[in-house]
């Protein structure tokens, strides 16, 4: 005898339901033990390495950001960093607006401004940056147009550098956020960026992100620069990196801040190309997922990208159960005390306990990042919107993973600029 | 050979904590074991729960059955009592049905409910008699089983519907006995109006004074269940 449609639904969603469950608990698991391992190496001071200060190159890949651009500049001219040992390269990807014009406006301050007749995207216009570089540049420093950095961020990036570190990513957080958008991506940004500072005692960096990232120029050569078919070089590029056995490294006193989608569909358009970008990336370096690169292989490579399916899973899991069952409160009158009552199970109230958990952490992580960068720590004004944060931004990464695929069925490609 | 001095002297170390990964397991078991006692805490909390919520309709049946013994006052008492008693019980079914399909109840539990309902329904049958109050009695057959009932789920749903629109209209009294129990009675029950298939509904009226009953098998919808409970009340009246 055949199975129903109905019995397999029920049976997928339980599937689905339970093997989420059992998956988010070993991530959460997995994440508690190395953050209890490794958190109180986060909170100390990064020692200076280096005897001499090298030649430091600043790449700015620029498109479309006539607004933010003269900022960026200005960061980086104000520096706090031996001029002699600094140059900027400003490449303008064909922008529409008047992006180059207000970047040329910098040259009488020693800006080098590079101008390309076609659009053909950030990791081009990095690759150009780089060639264009001085021969005495030992460090690039790459940074998007519309982030600025903080005095000291050249500084604090060169004395993390030695002859095995091949990238370092910069401690990016979000401008002053405004809406309530921009708070929960702030929250994430500093979260995102304690996990990858625990992650780094375990050689499993995933990203060098664009916001700002430093790079041993003989390393960017040796591993052939930026990859401009992907949709996140910023990523593939670290990939790189760990392939060719470079240390990757958070520095989390290099400070940047970056500008953030401010509408929900730009955000949910950033976070697709992101996990478009990861597909491919780990398509292209699939080899990566081998014992022989250690922890990377099963955190930076596997955790940091899969972490969003059990969410999904218990999301469409959820849903099918509402096709398939109907509301006991509105149909069955038992009223609101016995629906709960028999809604809540063990599975429910193991992800309140860990929600308690995760809410805690979240906020002592994102402490620590403030302390780092000098920023005022959670207030109690902020409480409602951590907590909202802590609810919402699971289903948000839930709802993206479908519309990924629905993207790339429809229309595979894209273009930069997408914030 | 300098080269590849240099090679080695730049080469990170490459190694899988494999401690990390067992403690995490470790960990998630642990936290696995925490919220399934916790489950198991919570679900004896709503058992207690709803014993003795049973135990209280229980003791109000009692009393109607002393009153009903007594001859006092019962027909004046009842058929308020009744409906008390029916809304109290629905809610427990409810619950029950959907407890015990995920398994977080306990046999007994049901059988005890059973037990609930089997006096109310005697005494719903005598009382009709004695006071002619007539409700409508309807007993639903299911089992929990999908692969042996694939819409018993559907049938729940439509008698919950059924009965929304029913309760303004005409007194009425469903009971719902699992097919697959151990109870005595619900079995008699099931010999009685010869059920062999689920879902089944089983309509009791009074037609001429006289018990009637009629079986209907397979998945009834809302709209046919209304349409049969006001014949046979008109029919009743």
């Amino acid at each position: 005898m055949f199975p129903s449609i109905t019995e397999i639904l029920i049976g997928i969603s339980q599937l689905l339901y339970y093997f989420s469950i059992l998956l988010l608990t070993y991530i959460g698991a997995l994440l508690l033990v190395i953050y209890l391992k490794y958190f109180p190496r986060v909170e100390k001071k990064e020692k200076r390495k280096i005897k001499e200060l090298p030649f430091v190159s600043v790449v700015v890949p620029l498109y479309n950001d006539e607004e933010e651009i003269v900022y960026t500049l200005s960061s980086i001219l104000t520096a706090n960093y031996p001029k002699e040992k600094l140059e900027v390269i400003v490449v303008d990807d064909a922008s529409k607006d008047k992006s180059y014009e207000r970047a040329k406006m910098f040259e009488e301050f020693g800006v080098k401004v590079i101008r390309l007749k076609e659009n053909r995207g950030a990791a081009n216009a990095k690759n150009v940056g780089i060639k264009n570089s001085s021969k005495k540049a030992e460090i690039i420093i790459t940074i998007d147009s519309d982030s600025v950095m903080e005095e000291n961020a050249i500084l604090n990036f060169v004395k993390l550098f030695d002859s095995k570190t091949g990238a370092i990513s910069g401690a990016v957080r979000t401008k002053k956020a405004k809406s309530l958008l921009e708070k929960m991506q702030e929250y994430e940004y500093d979260i995102i960026l304690f996990v990858r500072k625990i992650f780094e005692f375990l050689h499993s960096i995933p990203v060098t992100p664009g916001g700002m990232s430093a790079f041993s120029k003989k390393a960017l050569e040796r591993v052939g620069g930026f990859e401009e078919k992907s949709l996140t070089e910023d990523q593939e590029i670290a990939f790189k990196m760990h392939k060719h056995n470079y240390k990757v490294k958070v520095s989390l006193e290099a400070v940047s801040y970056t500008t953030v989608p401010k509408t929900f569909k730009a955000f949910l358009n950033q976070r697709v190309r992101w996990i478009r970008g990861g597909i491919y990336n780990r398509i292209l370096h699939k080899n990566l997922l081998s014992l022989k690169y250690g922890d990377f292989a099963l955190l930076g490579f596997t955790l940091d990208f899969v972490y969003a399916i059990p969410v999904f899973s218990a999301i469409i899991s959820k849903l099918i159960e509402l096709t398939i069952k109907k509301p006991y409160f509105f149909v069955f009158k038992i009223g609101l005390i016995e629906s709960f009552l028999i809604y809540v199970d063990f599975i429910i109230l193991l992800s309140v306990f860990l929600f308690f958990l995760y809410f805690y952490w979240s906020a002592h992580m994102i402490n620590v990042i403030r302390r780092k960068a000098k920023a005022k720590e959670i207030s109690l004004k902020e409480l409602p919107s951590l907590i909202l944060y802590n609810i919402l931004y699971p289903f948000v990464w839930g709802i993206i993973w479908p519309l990924v695929i629905i993207k790339e069925i429809k229309s595979p490609g894209y273009k930069w600029g997408t914030r | 050979m300098k080269n590849e001095e240099k090679t080695k002297k730049r080469k990170a170390k490459r190694k899988l904590s494999t401690g990390l990964y067992k403690l995490a397991f470790f960990y998630a078991v642990l936290l696995l074991i925490i919220g399934f006692t916790l489950g198991v805490v919570y679900d004896s909390f709503i058992s207690k729960g709803m014993e003795d919520e049973i135990n209280k309709i229980i003791e109000l049946s009692t009393t109607s059955e002393i009153l009903y013994a007594s001859g006092e006052e019962f027909c004046t008492i009842f058929p308020r009592t009744m409906k008390e008693i029916e809304e109290q019980t629905w809610k427990l079914g409810v619950m029950i049905d959907e407890l015990e399909s995920k398994n977080r109840i306990g046999e007994d539990l049901k059988l005890k409910y059973f037990d609930l309902q089997v006096r109310d329904f005697f005494l719903v049958k005598k009382a009709s008699k004695e006071c002619r109050i007539n409700p409508l009695i309807i007993m639903y057959f299911y089992t929990n089983n999908l692969v042996e009932c694939e819409e018993c789920y559907e049938q729940g749903f439509e008698l919950a519907i059924a009965r929304n629109s029913l309760l303004e209209k005409v007194p009425i009294k469903i009971y719902a006995f699992e097919g697959k129990t151990s109870h005595s009675v619900v079995n008699y029950f099931k010999e009685k109006y010869n059920i062999s298939s689920y879902p089944s509904l089983v309509f009791i009226y009074l037609e001429d004074g006289e018990e009637r009953w009629l079986k209907e098998e397979g998945l009834i919808n809302s709209n046919q269940i209304l349409e049969k409970a006001l014949t046979f009340q008109n029919a009743s009246s």
